[in-house]
């Protein structure tokens, strides 16, 4: 028994290399040849059609032999997929996959096999992978993935708008709903995940708030009014209240009329007047 | 046209290592499953020699052409993570169904009879 499990690891170490030796003379190990495929809008690139016809041709005489064999050369019984289903959750996850392969380029047979090239971003990508699994592993557990996904949805909107109502109650909220209702079970990891959340979550309204400032800044600027961004008017001064003035009916230009002493409005309705 | 033929050549290897592990070992060659196997801690010698071989490929290549395969990755950082943690989270969710039906020692497959029987 013992002689078949060192066949059976030699084999499968033989039958790895040929697999990366593979990789390496069909060109798959190189993402942009794979995305040349993928990508058909751009010079189409069909050299994986090649492969993919090369590897199916060979596989298949493999496949049909393995058919009229009781049991494998080394092996009890033939390992296969339990399932060859074809269900909405092998879609789903397929959408994923294909999603990830199409952004960089790379699936998890290259980017192990060109582990031996050292490239950093291929060992990057290789570390995100193994969180993706982790990640599905770990935190949704195998079973109810499904009801997990859909207490994450309801969470997220009931922080939401606690937030948005409130404008706050994220994080109060967000550890207690992993833990109960998505039913995250280790404390440390929902409070980890909260965290991150925010963080990515004051990040991304960062970015949206300082567009707005920014616009209103050119606005502003054009106008030759203060801003809130460089808190200086025309003349110098300081702004002081952060607010655009009152439309001039008067005929007066408007950069008098900043400059006078007159008490301005609150930014949003002007500013929607202006643009009306 | 040579990346083509190359392709094709390349591919037929592929397919002889998917064949050999197929008749040999009984199992399939794919990747994914093999690394989230290995993270789980299950079937790891096997696993790992085919892992470690499929490292030592592009080294072959290189003692057998003079040159290391050519890897362009036009992709940003950022989007190498993403794609990334796609991938692995994709290809697990794909297999899912397999864990939670991996009960039975003999399981039920749709469509080819994969058990011995004779064939008729």
């Amino acid at each position: 028994m013992s002689t078949s499990a060192g066949f059976r690891v030699a084999v499968a170490l033989v039958s790895g290399s040929i697999f990366g030796l593979g990789l390496a003379i069909s060109g798959m190990l190189n993402p942009a040849r794979v995305r040349g495929f993928l990508d058909i809008a751009r010079d189409w690139d069909p050299t994986l059609a090649f492969v993919l016809g090369g590897a199916a041709a060979v596989s298949a005489i493999g496949m049909s032999m393995a058919r009229w064999m009781r049991k494998p050369l080394l092996d009890e019984r033939f390992h296969l997929p339990e399932t060859q289903l074809i269900d909405r959750r092998l879609i789903l996850g397929s959408a994923i996959f294909g999603a990830g392969w199409g952004m960089v380029g790379l699936c998890p047979g290259p980017a192990v096999a060109s582990l031996s090239l050292g490239v950093p971003k291929t060992i990057l990508f290789l570390g995100a992978m193994f969180a993706g699994m982790a990640a599905y592993d770990h935190r949704l557990g195998v079973g109810p993935w499904r009801q997990a996904i859909v207490a994450s949805i309801a969470s997220g909107g009931a922080v939401c708008f606690s937030l948005g109502l409130l404008g706050g109650g994220g994080s109060i909220l967000a550890v207690p709903l992993l833990l109960y209702v998505v039913g995250v079970s280790n404390t440390h990891v929902a409070i980890g995940t909260s965290a991150l959340e925010r963080a990515c979550g004051i990040r991304a309204s960062r970015a949206g708030r300082e567009r707005v400032v920014a616009v209103r800044h050119r606005l502003r600027r054009s106008r030759n009014i203060g801003c809130t961004r460089c808190l200086v008017g025309r003349e110098g001064r300081r702004w002081r209240n952060f607010a655009l003035p009152v439309r001039p009916r008067d005929g007066r230009r408007r950069s008098d009329h900043a400059a006078s002493e007159s008490r301005p409005r609150r930014g949003t309705r002007s500013m929607r007047e202006r643009a009306g | 046209m040579t990346a083509y033929i190359s392709g094709l050549y390349g591919g037929m290897l592929i397919g002889l290592s998917a064949a050999m592990l197929m008749l040999a070992n009984g199992r399939v060659a794919g990747v994914s499953g093999i690394v989230g196997r290995l993270l789980q801690g299950v079937q790891t010698a096997i696993g790992a020699a085919f892992i470690a071989g499929l490292v030592v490929g592009p080294i072959v290549f290189r003692l057998l052409f003079g040159e290391w395969p050519e890897v362009q990755l036009a992709a940003s950082l950022p989007v190498v993570v993403i794609g990334g943690f796609l991938v692995g989270y994709g290809s697990r969710v794909g297999r899912a169904a397999r864990a939670a039906t991996a009960s039975s020692d003999s399981p039920v497959f749709l469509g080819a009879p994969w058990q011995p029987s004779p064939p008729s």
